[in-house]
């Protein structure tokens, strides 16, 4: 090309200068552009005639209607709820890494709207068509690989349309609770270390909150590990007044995933009574500690600043669906939802001034049997996100 | 170049910066990599699995914007998103040239096998309103649509014979606007 790139950059500057003359003036036109922009992530014709419809809705005051024409586009799906579910399906956070299991079986809970709590405690999957597919070869989907959903992710496969739910989740593992016995997520999260990471991100993803604001120094150290030096420097003073916070709540509830392990490619699980070996690692470190023998746990993290993640329901239990509906069931869970899909659909976080709002469509949401589907609908319309 | 680049910038200045609005109004922001991408398959009809335009996409997605932030702009995200628009551009100006005039989106008077000299002021100023109306879902200002024409007399002006000049005259053109701020922010 022998035009210059200088020549771009400058008529960019241009057109971005030219485009601030036609800033909005709020019409129902510009209403339905925008809801369905933030929905689906691409433009909306003023050829198509979902346009037209969509402003009638809103001239008529329901933009929950207008909002789910937005929604019924493959868009909302391929583009949104893929933004929404692909960063919470790794350890690095990663937008841009590949389609997994984890997050198709997202996208697929939001087209069928089933119980958002089910993404905790189901036993099913989404997947892909496999074998020859217009003239492409895809690969079946495995336990010990993601090459069948890579394989979509690279033919650009319409997930809103080609996704099938198959159930159960797992030929080989016994006990399933969605999201959290997904490929994706053990890969991340039960290969090598503690499998205290999985905790960790349970409450990260799920439950919006990191290490920090749940560590809790009034907790009991009695389901901490014997892989937790008690006097770290030297300074049992050290544990008491740091290392106990985290460790005291995070081994508490860790037995949820002692049966779960990452190898050679796949979970591992951890049958007829036994453990991952690690869950007993590095036993001389503090021989007196807690010894993992099942897969029971116990919920410290209920009191304090903990107490308002608005737990429901039984605080200790035996296995990781229990694990998975203790924390699908509590308030902090249905708050994370919507501040995620806030921070998705709005583009930025909520500020102090929205929290009624998030209140509000909190309440809504677990009225709506954890819809995410009507749950995005809702924060799209929100005066929150839509502005003036 | 200098002499454009004032004339540019003095448009720029009286057409008021947008970017400043937009960095006021935190509710606005720009598409990122996926947005983005599936937005300009989209926009020129070229579809998502064609191997150009998937192929650069795979290598350029981490430098595009990751999460819409327009604080976050940079000048490499700016040249991925310009780099991606021109890849879609020349999809979309191949098939349209391969194309009869008659079952062209945009450019049925323009015809590829002549010289840019065969095509007039007013072809060209048509298609720039129809580059408009189909990225951006509006006419393009007196402003704009002359600041393009200006490019492609540019272009034309520092031809040097390598290839057809007419595809290479609307592909920079396209990807111009393709690749603005009316396309890219949601």
């Amino acid at each position: 090309m022998t035009w210059k790139l200088g020549s771009f950059m400058t008529l960019l500057m241009l057109v971005i200068g030219g485009g601030s003359s036609h800033a909005s003036t709020s019409s129902s036109r510009e209403v339905a552009q925008k809801l369905f922009n933030r929905l689906t992530g691409t433009p909306l014709r003023p050829s198509d005639p979902r346009l037209a419809e969509m402003v009638r809705w809103i001239d008529q005051g329901d933009l929950q209607k207008a909002a789910a024409i937005a929604t019924d586009d493959d868009q909302f799906y391929n583009v949104r709820i893929r933004n929404f579910a692909q960063p919470l399906s790794d350890r690095e956070e990663n937008p841009t890494s590949g389609l997994n299991d984890f997050v198709a079986t997202v996208i697929g809970t939001v087209r069928d709207e089933i119980d958002a709590r089910q993404l905790l405690t189901g036993d099913y999957l989404y997947v892909g068509p496999s074998g020859a597919v217009d003239g492409r070869r895809i690969p079946v989907p495995s336990e010990v690989n993601n090459n069948h959903f890579d394989v979509l992710d690279a033919q650009f496969i319409n997930l809103a349309k080609e996704l099938k739910k198959v159930t159960p989740q797992s030929s080989t593992i016994p006990e399933s609770a969605g999201l959290l016995t997904t490929r994706a997520w053990g890969e991340a999260h039960y290969t090598a270390g503690t499998n205290r990471r999985a905790v960790e991100f349970t409450f990260k993803v799920f439950m919006c909150r990191t290490m920090d604001q749940m560590q809790d120094l009034s907790v009991t150290d009695e389901w901490v590990r014997r892989d937790v030096d008690r006097a770290p420097g030297g300074s049992a003073l050290t544990f008491q007044s740091k290392c106990v916070g985290c460790h005291g709540g995070m081994d508490g509830l860790g037995g949820a995933f002692s049966r779960f392990d990452f190898k050679q490619g796949a979970i591992q699980y951890y049958s007829g009574g036994r453990v991952a070996q690690k869950y007993n690692q590095n036993a001389d470190v503090y021989p007196f500690g807690h010894i993992t023998i099942d897969d029971s746990w116990v919920n410290y993290w209920t009191k304090n600043q903990n107490e308002k993640l608005g737990w429901r329901g039984p605080l200790s239990g035996k296995g990781i669906k229990a694990f998975g509906e203790m924390i699908s069931r509590s308030r902090g869970f249905s708050q994370c939802m919507v501040r995620r899909s806030f921070r998705e659909v709005c583009k930025r976080d909520p500020h102090s001034s929205d929290e009624e709002a998030i209140h509000e469509i909190t309440e809504q949401f677990e009225k709506e049997n954890y819809n995410l589907k009507r749950l995005f609908q809702e924060v799209a319309i929100s005066p929150s996100c839509l502005g003036e | 170049m200098i002499k454009s680049f004032v004339v540019v910038l003095l448009v720029f200045l009286l057409e008021g910066s947008a970017v400043a609005s937009i960095q006021k109004r935190d509710s606005v922001s720009i598409r990122n990599f996926r947005e983005l991408y599936l937005t300009f398959s989209l926009l020129t009809g070229v579809s998502p699995n064609h191997p150009e335009t998937s192929d650069y996409f795979s290598r350029a997605k981490s430098r595009l914007s990751l999460d819409g932030d327009v604080r976050k702009i940079n000048a490499p995200m700016t040249l991925a998103t310009t780099s991606l628009a021109s890849v879609f551009c020349h999809a979309f100006i191949e098939s349209e040239a391969r194309s009869m005039a008659d079952q062209r989106r945009i450019h049925e008077e323009v015809n590829f096998s002549q010289g840019m000299s065969a095509i007039s002021r007013a072809t060209r100023a048509q298609v720039i309103q129809r580059y408009a109306q189909a990225f951006w879902g509006r006419s393009a200002s007196s402003v704009e649509e002359g600041v393009v024409l200006n490019l492609m007399e540019q272009i034309e002006a520092n031809d040097q014979g390598e290839g057809e000049l007419v595809p290479r005259v609307f592909e920079a053109s396209c990807t111009s606007m393709l690749s603005s701020l009316d396309s890219l922010k949601i």
